[in-house]
């Protein structure tokens, strides 16, 4: 989106033009649930993200204020904030590693279930970071942000990403090896 | 760098396998959707007329923009009007500030003065009589509060202040009684009740005082039960207690005698202070000289009517009233004593008979008439002699000697009706027109003022 087409919808929806604020969910809903599904891994909850961050979005605009620019930034700050708000006071049950656990009934359950627990794990890993490192690997390696865009969704400066990017990833390697069966993880670059 | 070089392949695996998320239900997100853009427009129907408080700060400090831009611009002229208005605020302001913290101020404080003289001013700016006696009333209850205030920092309560307190007591009540008798009764019955509790408030600050205050607020208590008594009576008979103030004599401080001696008379009217104390010194000698005067004895002893009588007592007794202490110029008395022969005035009037003089026992012609027209013209000799006698007496009491017995007494009008005062204007005492106005006193209520000395 150019910014000349930011601005347009900023000031169309700080105005509360139907018209206008249509445009921004349909741009930005998508991604939002995408992200939230990924953290979350419950379509319901990335759903509810979803509503509640453009619900805040609408509180925002209406008393005057919200983003001047970097609209979809400013969108995956408050899902972000939202998830975390979530993770703190319901955070994910511990993933326990038995031979019990069951694979879906379907075609291939070997492989579901393999996929299945992986994604859990990640996930339990993800949790396992502070908000902002858990924000930076998510847009940068999941929905494939640049640095610079992490930064301005971050409000932080380019190094200080970089460095919080360095600290989440020796974390989650930690974590994966200290939690997962799998002996390929090494945790050693 | 692309982030596939960043990480490890492994964790970039876990983490791609987390991308793949379930397609998202479509009737949910429609669902979503028109709740989103309903919520809208609910917020759309309830927006405010104005703009947000931010942006009306805004629009509103764009509004005033001009404003500051005419005063820069013209900031040479503002500054003079507002180095004016900053004196005149101080001065109005330090005014305000100096009458506040009098207020608070008793005796022995530097501002208390100030606040004497506030309330001065304030009495004399008042709009009726009947705010005029609201006033000397709530000054009588300062003044009691200034004796809590001393006694509580051990000060002791001097003359001067008793001197005062008691004035104000005797004005208000002064002020109470004089109006109508229905207006005074409930007027004193307002004055007792304060009365009584200036009375209660002394009791209780006897009783954790020091010896040295103790008999100063013994005699205030004592006073004012005398007052408390004095207002009984009037409730009981205002009319009584009227005359009565009329005819009783203020007490006047010594201070105050001090200053209407210093001061002479104003507006042309001699003082009679300063003339009661000339007096004596001066004309000694006119009652020996009146009594030498041989003419007017044999004249009436030689006469049969009884008319010469009066002029024999002339000479005897001083009833000839201080009118003649008023006059500087006693011409009378030497033309009419000091001459042996009174030929030039008397023998204007005799006419016939020249012989009354030096013939007075020789003659035989009973002409009492003529002699009865010229003790007439002599009776100012004869009054001159007692001038020494008034003048003694009024060195003792000034106001005595001020007020003139044959003068109509000004009784004062019913003044006010209770709660719907009259104003009326009193008539000015010579002797209270000389005080001096910057006397530590105060001006003399007008009330007192009319009182006439026995």
């Amino acid at each position: 989106m150019s910014p000349f087409d930011e601005v347009r919808l900023l000031s169309g929806a700080r105005a509360l033009d139907l018209e206008s604020l249509a445009e921004v969910y349909d741009r930005f809903s998508p991604g939002l649930y995408k992200y939230a599904a990924r953290l979350l891994g419950d379509p319901d909850l990335a759903e509810d993200c979803v509503s509640e961050t453009f619900t805040r979005l609408l509180k925002v605009l209406r008393q005057g204020f919200g983003p001047q620019d970097h609209l979809r930034a400013y969108l995956y700050r408050t899902a972000h904030n939202w998830i975390t708000d979530r993770y703190r006071h319901q955070p994910l049950p511990f993933l326990e590693l038995d031979a019990d656990l069951h694979a879906d009934p379907a075609p291939s359950p070997e492989s579901q279930a393999e996929e299945r627990l992986e994604n859990l794990q990640t996930r339990a890993a993800l949790a396992a970071l502070t908000p902002d490192q858990r924000q930076v690997v998510v847009l940068r390696f999941i929905e494939g942000w640049d640095t610079e865009e992490v930064a301005v969704a971050l409000q932080k400066p380019t190094g200080a990403i970089k460095a919080l990017q360095h600290r989440a990833l020796g974390a989650m390697r930690r974590w994966l090896k200290k939690h997962s069966l799998n002996p390929t993880i090494t945790g050693e670059r | 760098m692309t982030p596939e070089q960043e990480i490890d392949p492994i964790i970039a695996k876990r983490l791609s396998s987390l991308s793949k998320v379930d397609p998202r239900s479509h009737q949910r997100a429609i669902r979503t959707r028109a709740a989103f853009l309903t919520q809208a427009l609910e917020m759309k129907g309830k927006l405010p007329v104005s703009d947000s408080p931010y942006q009306r700060l805004k629009r509103r400090i764009q509004h005033i923009q001009p404003l500051f831009d005419f005063i820069e611009n013209r900031r040479s002229l503002f500054a003079g009007i507002a180095s004016v208005f900053l004196v005149i605020t101080l001065v109005l302001g330090g005014a305000a500030i100096t009458y506040t913290a009098a207020q608070k101020s008793f005796p022995g404080k530097p501002l208390y003065a100030i606040k004497i003289w506030a309330e001065g001013i304030q009495k004399s700016l008042a709009v009726s009589q009947f705010y005029e006696y609201e006033l000397a009333l709530r000054f009588t209850d300062r003044r009691a509060d200034e004796v809590q205030r001393m006694v509580d920092n051990g000060q002791v309560v001097d003359q001067e202040f008793e001197d005062r307190y008691y004035q104000q007591v005797e004005e208000v009540i002064w002020m109470a009684v004089d109006q109508s008798d229905a207006a005074a009764t409930p007027a004193l019955t307002e004055v007792r009740e304060h009365l009584e509790k200036q009375v209660e408030l002394f009791t209780r600050l006897l009783e954790k005082t020091p010896g040295s205050t103790q008999g100063a607020l013994q005699r205030i208590v004592q006073k004012l039960q005398e007052r408390i008594r004095e207002c009984d009576a009037g409730i009981a008979n205002p009319g009584q207690l009227r005359e009565r103030l009329r005819l009783i004599q203020p007490q006047t401080p010594p201070e105050l005698i001090e200053t209407l001696k210093s001061k002479p008379g104003e507006n042309g009217v001699p003082g009679p202070n300063a003339t009661a104390t000339s007096k004596p010194t001066k004309t000694p000698t006119p009652t020996p000289t009146a009594t030498d005067t041989p003419t007017p004895t044999p004249t009436a002893t030689n006469t049969d009517t009884p008319t010469p009588a009066p002029t024999a007592t002339d000479t005897d007794t001083p009833t000839p009233t201080p009118t003649a202490t008023d006059t500087d110029t006693p011409t009378p008395t030497p033309t009419a004593t000091d001459t042996d022969t009174p030929t030039p005035t008397p023998t204007a009037t005799d006419t016939d008979t020249p012989t009354p003089t030096s013939n007075a026992t020789d003659t035989d012609t009973p002409t009492p008439t003529p002699n009865a027209t010229d003790t007439d013209t002599r009776t100012p000799t004869t009054t001159d002699t007692d001038t020494p006698a008034t003048t003694v007496t009024v060195t003792d009491t000034p106001a005595t000697t001020a007020a003139d017995p044959d003068t109509p007494t000004p009784t004062p009008e019913p003044i006010k009706e209770r709660h719907g005062l009259q104003k009326t204007k009193k008539v000015e005492d010579p002797a209270n027109t000389n005080q001096d106005p910057d006397s530590q006193f105060g001006p003399t209520p007008k009330g007192i003022k009319q009182k006439p000395g026995k």
